[in-house]
């Protein structure tokens, strides 16, 4: 055993040695293969793409983009590919094809591009394409080539040039950009200190400084933003007394308002142990120009910096500084200023009033509670919208819990304020106490803490709600009432109408027991419907009213045919009338019903309706359909003056749907309509439907 | 430009607004009867407005800017004379019609938006021009001390919308990108439900991007045509490569669609950058990445991964398709689904869920321009600041790039580079056509 052992493990060796040696011949021949042919394809691509000009079709880019592609985590096939787009950039391919293949170089492009890409430089009509690759090919090499062609080129080359080594950051480049920043094209100087500032190292920082004295006009202000950079680079590089002094000269300099500000706020960063200092200052001394600038850095300053110098400030500020300032200390959440924010919401200038009343949202406190209820309770407009917006919204743990403590003692005005910003707020807790108050003798209290309960109170509150509203005697109010129930209701995942259809039949009160049945008909419940057929053949007229009304807004049409029989068979008018209303109303929900069965359903309550509101209800239900039928029974109604505007209408809405319908007859109404109507829109619609039936 | 063009152009300029083109067209003196004296001094605080760019969204914008109180605009530019022409003219009439007597000084018209940033009057600028110039004037508009309300997306590189927000910042200027779903009352709520954990911890987001664009965007293959003389082709492309013209990427003046230069990689991201500027926008809201990003960017393999990926950091996945347009989050307990026309969530009863003053509240803004003019007025943050609009529009740069190199991509959202892969990281910035430059 031991020798067959030993036998099998030889030879196992041995496979797995021929094996090994099979899969590096393998792995060795492959990729040149597969290489090979992707080169093969490549070369025939770039054929192709040696005539390609603008208009051509963009396939064969396109495969040579994916084969391009398919090599990026090939080096060996990457570095072939490049070699012969290289040698396509050296052929007579047209300018569009060297166009897009110098931006494919610019994504794998090495070192090996850079000289013949460094040639197209002294070309104009190429220079710019070489650019778009050589700035993306990093590498000392790639650099200097491109500072190498520096110094022949001209015109948009060398601006195209200067623009690269900048962008590329070329340290080498600065003593050949310092010269051209003083060359008399303009173009040339401004590309040169702008790549200065780019570059930004101690070099260029001292030439931007020695051009910043002599440089004046135009130019004076590329000079500035560049030497702005450099200060910046100065700051990043830990070297902030150098960048400061920078910002100290050009803030303190007679410079333009845009250079100020940004030196400005240069100086704050490098010397952020009296930024304070430095805005408080600014603020006294500089034109009024630069203090939107001095307080926009109050944003930027860490939160725990000390701002009492500033705050102090702000009753000396200008209309517009104090906004700004409060709106800073707003955006902080800066607590500190709490007092002076308070203080400027008796500021004598309405907007000032406006920003210090926002800003308490984020700067306020529990004390504030009272002044912003008082203030939402007695203004108008913006004011009075702040005031709210920031009752809403300030925060603390305590806040809810005062506002509810507030709430039972607070003047009538104050108590609804209060009692809105419980729903705005979503404090739930709030409920037992809007359940008392929705049973205050004042009408607005009531009528506001329904709207909040609507919010804030859960299921388990709606018997406590249900019992107010069948105490309610005020209608106003107890439409509320009625609302905030079927909200509550329908907080329910299921038996959403089960707390009203329990009560019900012990309900006594006619208005109050209309109600509840109005609530049913809008919580929409399958449960509720047995229960206001019934009341439908009800004694108490009230009764069958309310019911005919609920039925009238539920949500699907099942209850159309009670409403079409009560709309036939009634004697009582105001029953039929509302009945046929409500019929109209879900014929208009959409349903599996057919067009010509709904037509023949709006045909039957025309012949009901004996009022022309009903009738009007009707043609705007037709309006709705999309058959032939439909506009010709519609355009029968466009020779009775009576309902004329309102069969145009919907004629044209019709016509308008119809698809596949018969176009001269279409033609033929909307002609009519454009001779008759009155309405000017209409007619302009009109136009465009018959210009689309052309 | 060739010199014979710019004969040709100074001759049809010369004929048709009356003025000689050196690049800029200068205020006219109308005698308007309707400028009445009381409007005929700007109060202090009106801001004035210059517009650059009034082709279809320009103009929509200028309509909406005109009928907003508190701003006034005294400038238009455009490189195509006739949109530029439309634009004064409706600032002109809308102006005059409102007045009833004094004079007007008229709206001023330039094909050349540096001589409306050297104007001192002029207080901030709307910059609503293709994608690919709109880091070089919000760049220089910083500069020169104006507040910047600029189209999404911010820009067509990430390196771009960097620089952007270096200059806003160093120049503390007032910057509204154009996302403008942040104003919509129905994005913010689906935010707070997902940063207040109403659908439980947050698994996953996706974005659909249905759009009329190309969604990443094709070399410009579209053939050279007969350039009309009022456009300023050479001004057109900037910075964008050397091509000739073609109507497809600037359309005249009577086509009312929206230009398709957004399909082309020069001048745009694609649909990624189109509508994915304003639903990533919203999904890194929602996640709470305001200043952040995704950690690694996964592109269809036809494998595992279907849909174009991204992975943020906290475990988040985030999955794009172009077949919807919404932005679904998805949570241990719930979801929240929103466009602009609909929030809907499960459980359904979250979408009349009040945020509670003691939860997070985001940012409030109903209305963009309003939100703009206030944070103008305050020295704030707008509720689209510089930095959200790069951080946006970098997710959809991402994506593009992760699909360009066909690979997995791991993104350092706080170098804002890519780790260990040289190629991804050329691809954060581009060349730009000499003589611009950022």
């Amino acid at each position: 055993m031991s020798h067959l052992k030993k036998v099998f493990s030889v030879a196992a060796l041995a496979v797995t040695i021929i094996m090994i040696a099979n899969f590096s011949f393998v792995k060795a021949y492959m990729p040149e293969n597969s290489n090979d042919e992707t080169i093969s394809q490549l070369i025939e691509r770039l054929t192709e793409i040696k005539n390609y000009d603008y208009g051509s079709s963009r396939e064969s880019l396109t495969q040579l983009s994916d084969l391009i592609r398919s090599s990026l985590d090939n080096p060996e096939l990457k570095g072939l590919i490049e070699k012969e787009m290289l040698n396509f950039l050296n052929s007579d391919a047209l300018f569009a094809g060297k166009q897009f293949v110098c931006q494919q170089i610019s994504i794998i492009g090495t070192d090996k591009s850079v000289p013949t890409l460094a040639k197209m430089l002294t070309d104009e009509k190429t220079a710019d394409i070489a650019l778009y690759a050589l700035e993306r090919i990093p590498g000392s090499f790639a650099d200097e080539a491109i500072l190498k062609a520096l110094a022949k080129a001209k015109g948009k080359t060398k601006i195209g040039i200067i623009n690269t080594l900048g962008q590329k950051k070329v340290v080498k480049s600065v003593k050949n950009l310092g010269k051209l920043v003083y060359d008399p094209d303009p173009a040339v100087a401004e590309a040169a200190i702008a790549a200065l500032g780019k570059i930004g190292n101690d070099n260029a920082t001292d030439i931007l400084a020695g051009a910043k004295d002599k440089i004046s006009g135009n130019l004076r202000h590329y000079v500035l933003d560049a030497y702005l950079k450099c200060a910046d680079k100065l700051a990043a590089r830990d070297k902030t007394a150098q960048a400061n002094s920078i910002f100290q000269s050009l803030y303190k300099g007679n410079e333009s308002i845009p250079v100020r500000a940004a030196a400005l706020r240069g100086l704050v960063q490098t010397n952020k142990q009296n930024a304070v200092d430095i805005i408080l200052n600014s603020l006294k001394s500089d034109p009024p120009e630069l203090h939107p600038a001095a307080i926009g850095l109050i944003r930027e300053l860490s939160q725990n910096t000390d701002l009492q110098p500033v705050i102090v400030e702000l009753p000396n500020l200008s209309i517009q500084g104090k906004i700004q300032l409060i709106s800073a200390f707003s955006d902080r959440g800066e607590l500190s200023a709490r007092s002076a924010v308070v203080a400027a919401v008796t500021d004598n200038e309405q907007p000032v009033r406006v920003a210090a009343l926002k800003a308490l949202a984020n700067v306020g406190n529990d004390s504030d509670i009272a002044l912003l209820t008082k203030i939402a309770a007695e203004t108008k407009a913006d004011e009075q919208e702040a005031a709210r917006v920031s009752l809403n919204l300030l925060h603390g743990a305590s806040i809810d819990r005062n506002i509810i403590a507030q709430i039972p003692d607070a003047e009538t005005d104050n108590k609804v304020e209060l009692i809105r910003s419980v729903a705005e707020r979503n404090i739930v807790a709030a409920t037992n106490t809007l359940l008392k108050t929705a049973a205050d003798p004042e009408r607005s209290v009531r009528r506001e803490s329904y709207k909040s309960l609507a919010v804030i109170a859960g299921p388990e509150s709606i018997n406590d709600i249900i019992q107010l509203l069948i105490r309610e005697e005020n209608n106003t109010i107890r439409n509320e009432a009625e609302i905030t129930v079927v909200a509550i209701a329908q907080k329910s995942e299921d038996n959403q109408a089960k707390p009203v259809l329990d009560i019900l039949p012990s309900v006594d009160n006619i208005e109050a027991k209309s109600s509840l049945l109005e609530v049913l008909g809008k919580i929409g419940d399958k449960n509720c419907l047995p229960v206001l057929k019934q009341i439908l053949n009800s004694d108490n007229a009230d009764l069958k009213l309310a019911a005919i009304s609920a039925l009238s807004n539920w949500p699907d049409a099942e209850p159309a045919h009670d409403l079409l029989n009560i709309a036939k068979n009634s004697v009582d008018e105001t029953q039929r009338i509302l009945a046929l209303r409500g019929y109209i109303g879900l014929l208009k929900i959409e349903s599996d019903r057919s067009d010509a069965e709904s037509l023949k359903l709006y045909q039957e309550a025309m012949t009901l309706a004996t009022e022309l509101n009903e009738k009007r209800l009707v043609l705007s239900g037709m309006a709705n359909l999309k058959s032939m039928a439909a506009l010709e029974a519609t355009a029968m109604y466009l020779d009775d003056p009576n309902l004329q505007p309102e069969a145009e209408v919907a004629a044209v809405s019709l016509a308008g749907h119809i698809e596949n319908g018969d176009t001269a007859k279409i033609r033929e109404i909307l002609i009519k309509i454009t001779n008759i109507t009155e309405n000017t829109p209409l007619r302009d619609r009109v136009d465009r439907l018959l210009e689309r039936l052309k | 430009m060739k010199k014979a063009d710019n004969l040709n152009r100074r001759h049809f300029l010369k004929k048709t607004l009356g003025i000689t083109a050196a690049a800029s067209v200068f205020p006219s003196i109308i005698p308007s009867t309707a400028w009445s004296a009381a409007d005929n001094v700007l109060p202090a605080n009106r801001i004035t407005l210059g517009f650059i760019g009034v082709g279809k969204q320009g103009g929509g914008l200028l309509r909406g800017f005109l009928n907003t109180p508190g701003f006034h605009v005294v400038a238009v530019c455009d490189v195509d004379d006739l949109k530029l022409k439309g634009a004064k003219d409706r600032v002109e009439n809308f102006y005059t019609g409102k007045r009833s007597e004094g004079s007007y000084t008229g709206c001023a018209a330039y094909n050349d938006f540096r001589e409306l940033l050297a104007r001192k009057d002029i207080d901030a600028v709307v910059i609503a021009t293709p994608d690919h110039w709109h880091a070089i004037p919000v760049i220089m508009a910083a500069r020169a001390g104006k507040d910047i309300y600029c189209e999404k997306p911010l820009s067509l590189t990430i390196a771009e919308a960097r620089a952007m927000v270096n200059e806003v910042r160093r120049y503390e200027r007032v910057f509204q990108t154009g996302s403008m779903q942040r104003s919509d009352s129905k994005f913010r709520l689906a935010c707070e439900l997902v940063q207040n954990g109403y659908i439980g911890e947050l698994k996953n987001v996706r974005v659909g991007i249905q759009t009329g664009f190309i969604p990443h965007p094709v070399v410009c293959d579209l053939p050279g045509e007969e350039k009309p003389l009022e456009l300023d082709w050479d001004m057109w492309l900037g910075p964008a490569p050397e091509r000739p013209y073609n109507s497809i990427l600037a359309p005249p003046v009577s086509y009312n669609g929206w230009p398709h230069w957004r399909d082309y990689i020069d001048y745009s991201g694609g649909g990624m950058t189109d509508w994915g500027a304003h639903h990533f926008d919203i999904a890194q809201w929602g996640m709470g990445m305001d200043h952040s990003g995704p950690v690694e960017i996964l592109p269809p393999d036809g494998k595992e991964i279907v849909l174009l990926t991204y992975r943020y950091a906290s475990g988040v996945i985030l999955t794009t398709d172009f077949d919807s347009n919404h932005i679904l989050f998805t949570g241990s307990k719930g979801t929240v689904d929103v466009n602009r026309q609909y929030i809907r969530t499960t459980p359904e009863k979250l979408v009349t869920q009040k945020i509670g003053a003691n939860e997070i509240h985001l940012y409030e803004s109903n209305n963009h321009t309003l939100d703009w003019l206030q944070a103008i007025y305050n020295r704030s943050k707008p509720v689209s600041d510089v930095e959200i609009g790069c951080r946006s529009v970098t997710v959809c740069h991402l994506g593009n790039i992760a699909v360009q190199l066909d690979r997995p991509l791991k993104w350092d959202p706080l170098k804002e580079e890519f780790k260990n892969d040289e190629e991804a990281n050329r691809l954060l910035s581009r060349y730009k056509r000499s003589p611009w430059r950022i």
